[in-house]
């Protein structure tokens, strides 16, 4: 009796594992018995009662295993990777910053090429030769900036340098390959100027005062209104009455204007053309 | 009986779910260890053959529906692996971890052939790869689940169904 019910019972789970198959194909839609599965894989995706009720009891614990098995992995991975994370990082930084770098040269290089096709344009002065030069030193408190050029390109002292928009200054000492420059805004610094408007053409000089602005001089009787002589926004120019500019250079615009009454001398306030601190290429007019 | 029942159902529990979530992290190529195989040989091997059977089956439902397929093929190569086991541990001359470890591979390789003629394997290499390389897995874990179980239980024998 007892060898019987060692075979019955695993008999019986035998057919219960047969009928479990089939239910389990049948759900899927497709017939699962010894090798018809493969052939025939198109099923429509349902799931049976029974594996049902088993995946209740299955999939939770399987799936808080899952996850906890993912942090730690997780976890675990982030420590061990921390420190080639942080490698990463720095390599990025470093290409970060050669970029940015490389854009800031790309940008004065662009900037530098503007200003050189500025002085492609740049009039001939008729009885001058162009040295064309860059700025290698500036020195804005005391009015002074440096060039790359000097004797060896033919500069002497007292050359003017101008660039496309106007007078920059006069050259003052001259190294073989290297000059000085006074700034129009220099306290040394004189020029014959002319105020350049159609119905005046009034001539003076004009100084640098060591600040921002220059004076234009105008020695004149005191007859005649101010303003038909000089006023605010008139543009100023080299007079052109020396050897040493050529005339009609522009050196800048008239903020104000006065008249001593005693002597009828004429003083206006001149801003200069060129903004002094974005000058990076120049031309030295040579004789 | 109620509680070996039921410590039979978290220990098969516990490993299907080491079977969802841990087998394909441990997995060497295509030969992954097998939870639910050793966990059932363990519990089977030093009990009777019905209660080996009931066991096998049930391993083999837990296995099915993690997969949602192959529930015959699945049900049948456990239940006789199972049985098998019983056989196979009491012919074995010294009970112990060894023992156990020839007995899960022995038992993982009846499971396998099973599988071959019941659940059909798409590609044959694989399967003879899962099979082999499983036996070897399967024998290696037997061992700490066989020392666990042990600690746990004392010598007393978990399944009396």
């Amino acid at each position: 009796m007892r060898g019987s019910n060692s075979i019955l019972i695993p008999l019986l789970l035998c057919v219960l594992g047969v009928a479990l198959g089939s239910l389990q194909s049948r759900a899927k839609g497709r017939i699962e018995a010894f090798g018809e599965a493969e052939s025939q894989p198109s099923h429509n995706g349902r799931v049976d009662f029974v594996t049902r009720s088993v995946q209740f009891f299955v999939f939770p614990p399987t799936r808080a295993l899952d996850g906890a098995l993912t942090f730690v992995s997780d976890s675990a991975m982030s420590f061990v990777e921390a420190g080639r994370l942080r490698t990463r990082v720095r390599e990025l930084e470093t290409t970060l910053a050669e970029r940015l770098d490389r854009t800031r040269r790309l940008e004065a290089l662009e900037r530098e090429n503007t200003r050189l096709r500025e002085m492609q344009h740049f009039p001939s002065v008729a009885g001058f030769r162009e040295v064309k030069a860059d700025v290698i030193a500036v020195n804005l408190s005391n009015q002074r900036v440096s060039l790359n050029v000097g004797s060896k390109q033919g500069v002497q002292p007292g050359a003017p340098v101008v660039v496309p928009n106007g007078l920059v200054g006069q050259v003052v000492e001259v190294g073989s390959g290297v000059c000085h420059v006074n700034l129009v805004t220099h306290p040394r610094f004189a020029v014959g100027a002319r105020v350049f408007r159609a119905d005046s053409q009034e001539i003076g000089i004009l100084r640098g005062r060591g600040g921002e602005r220059m004076v234009l001089t105008i020695y004149r009787e005191p007859t005649g209104a101010l303003s038909a002589l000089v006023r605010g926004g008139d543009e100023v120019t080299t007079s052109g009455l020396s050897d040493v500019y050529p005339a009609g250079i522009l050196i800048g615009r008239v903020a104000e204007a006065n008249r001593n009454r005693m002597t009828g001398v004429i003083e206006a306030t001149v801003v200069p053309a060129v903004n002094m601190a974005k000058v990076h290429e120049v031309v030295v007019l040579v004789r | 009986m109620m509680r070996s029942l039921v410590g039979v159902a978290v220990w098969l529990i516990l490993a299907a779910a080491l079977n969802g979530a841990l087998s394909h992290r441990l997995s060497l190529g295509w030969v992954q260890p097998d939870f639910l195989l050793v966990v059932a040989v363990a519990l089977s091997m030093r009990g009777g053959t019905n209660g080996a059977a009931g066991i096998g089956f049930v391993a083999g439902m837990f296995h099915s529906a993690l997969w949602n397929e192959k529930m015959m093929a699945l049900t049948l190569s456990r239940m006789f692996a199972c049985v098998a086991s019983v056989h196979l541990f009491r012919a074995t001359p010294v009970a112990g971890a060894g023992a156990a470890a020839v007995v899960t591979g022995a038992a993982t390789l009846v499971a396998g052939v099973l599988y071959l003629f019941l659940g059909v394997p798409a590609n044959l290499l694989q399967w003879l790869v899962e099979t082999f390389g499983g036996i070897l897995y399967n024998a290696a874990l037997a061992v700490p689940v066989y020392l666990l179980q042990e600690r746990i239980a004392g010598r007393r024998t978990t399944t009396s169904l």
